[in-house]
């Protein structure tokens, strides 16, 4: 599986490398059988909403057997039966659905993974994603598991495509410095080794906390209004939305108060995403950012 | 053993057949029944049904059987070493040492390293850590109840620093992780992990159960023991040791289960009476009927979702033992 | 004193007494003359001196207990009674001096060795747990058992007699908390008893009881001591009661003996004026023709 250690075509720092082998050993170690190519997967259990919707635009729809709870989307996976959630899958229910492969990530507890295998089933644990081409590689990883490299390929080109398409309009754009809020109470951000940070830049942003100390982290108010962002971008969190937005209106020094720069975005495309989703959102992100270089777009999905 | 006694072992009995017989017949899925005798009497009939009873209801079953039996124990034991029937296994500082192992193992990814043992192996070398520190702080004061107490009670509160330490800068995913298995959880162990760790429970339960009179005659007080001819402080050393390490195979096993150690021995005292030599194998028997039908009601109830278990046994036993409390004349709760 | 001196007592007293069950009364006499006496005295204490952390309570007692007598502790509260009373049971080390039983230091004895010898009743004892009164009474019996613990029938016969001795028999399946505390004082009584000592200390049996409680206590333990030969070292607070039942006398004031010897040895009014610091009328007791103790107010009553 040597195509593992490389990256996007370059060997990625030393930490990154150090995951990569980790998740190869895991590969290795949790299903011999993908490294054999045996015969493609007809019924598949997946435990995670971005591999759920990745299993759809592979066309692999009819092969699901088996989603979590929180598999909304598209709308049609919520159809499909449940296996519970994704921090706690059924084990008994998995193995009730007589799957072929059961579809993982590293959020899910390992001990339900280990007793899955240690009854015969193929468990594929897909490695964190923490950036566009880690969630690339993941659709490579998935499309190679499946028997559907070409279909993979073909969805990660148009990808890479539309990317191209919007950094070329944003070559001349200055860059926004951004607030990028994932939770209200207590406030949360996230730091550089996201794909939202990632999504960020490409969308012609800088996030005020690319050099927090961990991906995901407690920021603090006061540290927002010092660094003055020129815009925020709530990532919607059900009702406290409309409060969070009008929280930050009472702060009228802030430049993204006066300019009337507050934006709220879904965070299925920014959250749990596919290469599609995450260029939807990069879309949306980069009109918000930039509305003269790139055209709003009218819906997310 | 009184004739009182044996009718409560035949109910206890009685009820244990019950248990295992729902927890063979329920679970996740909505397997019939009659797949479920299928499965048990002719398992080459129907593979799916005979994996699903054989390798994942049984299993699941006598893993609760286990850690209930030695939950309770435990719980028994330190209620009568520390004369105090608010006590139960996680007051010394186990659950504290067992979740900070737990939670550095999740996450810094250690299951990559040593595989399936990583995480009960975690646990364990926590709950070791915790145990050594109470001790080591005890020993300074020949293992005197208050000593015990206070240096379990405040060990296990700065482990729980630790631990929302290291989970508030952590990431999500593997704050998760560790929250699930806080809550504890009978699903997923090994087997043959199960079987490690029934070594250090049936030979704490045995060893606890042989002592049973000289603990009896602890909880008079250390003066009195003396003077009975115990070397008290020994004897001491030896529950606490016995009881932690229960306490730390278990939480290995199944992670953090709440309420059973506290409320089985206490609910089996009112049937037995306060004497160990009965209440210590009572309570195993108790524990390992209530635990494994917690456990069935917390995976069928809003099936396919699976509740904590702890989440069940703290609102039966809670409930049973409020409505127990209220039935009876106040000198009698203990 | 008379055997019948219990009142409402319903002892039977045609029963043999099983307790304790050496032969005979040895060595019962003049309480000084140990130096000269063959039969070598049952407990001997020499120079001892003891206390708690840095605070010294006792310093160098030294007396002998023959074998039979009845020895009464008395002493102002602070006056080192519990102290002294530790260190002989061995449950305080004494920091100089020794304790012999039998001629051997009772620190080479092991605490299991020693029970079967002596047994100890302590102030403040209580029981955590709601065990039957017949329980607790089993436990005095566990120096004399085996590896397994089982009661044979001679200590079910032991225990029965000193149920019935201590007159505990009818609430042998109560709890101790269904007892009034006298009750629960004869409990563990019957527990000590149980032990089947040669030598019984009782750290004040009958603080807080009433007086016919207090009677009924100590006319068990003097009964056993002289028919049975038991040796008793008992510390009291009440001078009458002490008076009443003893044979001998320690009057201890700041952590020494005051006065050693029999009742009307040590019972003069300018003893226990000198010690206790308060008038009394030392008069006899026209019965038993022991010293009695009178309170005199300094107040006009």
């Amino acid at each position: 599986m040597h195509w593992l250690f490389i990256l996007n075509g370059k060997i990625v720092s030393l930490r990154r490398f150090y995951n990569v082998v980790l998740s190869c050993a895991v590969l290795l170690a949790v299903s011999p059988a993908v490294a054999r190519g045996d015969g493609l997967p007809q019924r598949i259990v997946s435990l995670s909403p971005s591999i759920t919707e990745a299993l759809f635009q592979l066309g692999l729809e009819s092969k699901v057997v088996g989603v979590t709870t929180f598999c909304l989307y598209p709308p049609r996976a919520a159809q499909k039966p449940k296996i519970g959630t994704i921090i706690k899958p059924n084990v008994e229910r998995i193995v009730f659905l007589q799957p072929d492969i059961v579809l993982a990530t590293e959020t899910n507890p390992r001990p339900d993974l280990d007793k899955l295998s240690s009854l015969g089933i193929r468990v594929l644990i897909l490695p964190p994603e923490k950036s566009f081409a880690d969630i690339c590689r993941n659709l490579g990883l998935l499309g190679k598991a499946l028997g559907v490299e070409k279909t993979a390929e073909s969805v990660i080109k148009k990808a890479n495509e539309r990317i191209a398409a919007i950094k070329a309009r944003l070559k001349e754009a200055r860059p926004v410095r951004v607030f990028w809020e994932v939770g209200a109470s207590p406030l949360v951000t996230v730091g550089k080794g996201t794909f939202a940070d990632e999504l960020l830049s490409m969308a012609g942003g800088i996030n005020i906390a690319h050099n927090a100390p961990a991906r995901y982290v407690r920021y603090s108010r006061e540290e927002v209004l010092r660094q003055d962002p020129e815009a925020i971008i709530l990532v919607t969190m059900g009702d406290v939305t409309a409060r969070e937005v009008a929280s930050w209106q009472k702060y009228k020094e802030l430049k993204a108060v006066k300019d009337n720069r507050i934006y709220v975005i879904e965070a299925h495309p920014v959250c749990s995403p596919t290469p599609l989703t995450f260029v939807r959102g990069l879309e949306k992100v980069a009109s918000f950012l930039h509305p003269a270089c790139v055209r709003p777009v009218a819906k997310v999905f | 053993m009184t004739y009182r006694h044996t009718k409560v072992f035949i109910a206890l009995f009685l009820l244990f057949i019950g248990a295992f017989l729902l927890g063979l017949a329920f679970g996740g899925s909505n397997l019939s029944l009659s797949s479920v005798v299928t499965a048990i009497f002719q398992p080459e009939r129907d593979s799916i049904a005979s994996t699903i009873v054989r390798q994942l209801r049984v299993p699941r079953f006598f893993l609760g059987v286990l850690v209930g039996a030695g939950l309770s124990v435990a719980g028994c034991v330190f209620q009568g070493l520390l004369r105090n029937p608010l006590a139960e296994p996680y007051t010394l500082g186990i659950s504290g040492g067992a979740a900070l192992g737990a939670t550095l193992a999740i996450v810094f990814g250690l299951p990559g390293l040593f595989g399936r043992i990583t995480l009960p192996l975690a646990a364990f070398l926590g709950a070791f850590l915790s145990l050594s520190l109470t001790y080591v702080v005890a020993a300074r004061r020949r293992f005197s109840i208050p000593t015990l107490i206070l240096g379990g009670v405040i060990l296990s509160f700065l482990f729980s620093a630790l631990v929302l330490l290291i989970l508030s800068v952590a990431d999500a995913d593997k704050v998760h992780g560790t929250i699930i298995w806080l809550m504890g959880d009978l699903s997923a162990t090994e087997t043959g992990m199960a079987r490690v760790a029934a070594f250090p429970i049936v030979g704490g339960i045995v060893i606890t159960i042989l002592l049973a009179q000289q603990l009896n005659i602890l909880t008079l007080g250390e003066e009195k023991a003396a003077y009975l001819g115990l070397n008290t402080e020994s004897l001491r050393k030896i529950f606490f040791l016995a009881a932690s390490l229960i306490t730390g195979a278990c939480v290995a096993v199944s992670g953090l289960i709440g309420f059973v150690g506290l409320i089985v021995p206490h609910f089996l005292r009112r049937l037995v009476g306060p004497n160990h030599r009965t209440l210590i194998p009572a309570s195993a028997l108790g524990g390992a009927i209530f635990l494994p039908l917690c456990d069935t009601i917390a995976r069928t109830i809003i099936a396919p979702l699976e509740l904590p278990v702890g989440v069940i046994t703290g609102i039966a036993g809670g409930l049973v033992f409020i409505s127990f409390i209220l039935k009876t004349r106040s000198w009698e709760i203990f | 004193m008379g055997e019948g001196q219990g009142g409402g007592e319903k002892m039977d007293n045609s029963r043999p007494l099983p307790l304790p069950l050496i032969p005979s009364r040895q060595g019962r006499g003049s309480f000084r003359t140990e130096t000269n006496s063959d039969a070598s005295p049952l407990l001997k204490v020499t120079d001892l001196v003891a206390g708690y952390q840095d605070q010294k309570i006792i310093d160098g007692i030294s007396f002998s207990v023959p074998n039979g007598c009845f020895l009464g502790i008395i002493g102002p509260n602070g006056s080192g009674k519990t102290t002294l009373f530790r260190v002989i049971t061995g449950f305080l080390n004494p920091w100089e001096g020794e304790v012999l039983y039998q001629g051997k230091n009772t620190s080479r004895i092991t605490a299991a060795d020693l029970a079967k010898e002596i047994a100890v009743m302590p102030q403040g004892l209580e029981s955590t747990f709601s065990f039957t009164v017949e329980e607790l009474v089993a436990m005095g019996r566990f120096p004399h058992l085996g590896r397994l613990q089982k009661l044979g029938k001679r200590d079910r016969e032991v225990i029965h007699q000193v149920l019935e001795l201590t007159d505990t028999e009818d609430f042998k399946d109560k709890k101790l908390f269904e007892l009034s505390g006298g009750e629960r004082q004869r409990v563990f009584l019957a527990q000590a008893l149980a032990q089947e000592p040669k030598l019984l200390l009782l750290d004040e049996p009958t603080a807080h009881l009433d007086i016919g409680h207090q009677i009924r206590i100590l006319d068990v333990i003097k009964r056993l001591n002289r028919t049975g030969g038991m040796t008793v070292i008992v510390v009291l607070h009440d001078l009458n009661l002490a008076s009443l039942y003893c044979d001998q006398l320690i009057l201890l004031k700041d952590g020494s003996i005051f006065a050693e010897g029999s009742p009307s040895e040590v019972m003069t009014y300018k003893i226990i004026e000198a010690v206790y610091e308060t008038v009394v009328l030392v008069n006899e007791n026209p019965i038993t023709k022991r010293p009695h103790v009178l309170l005199v107010s300094e107040e006009q009553p």
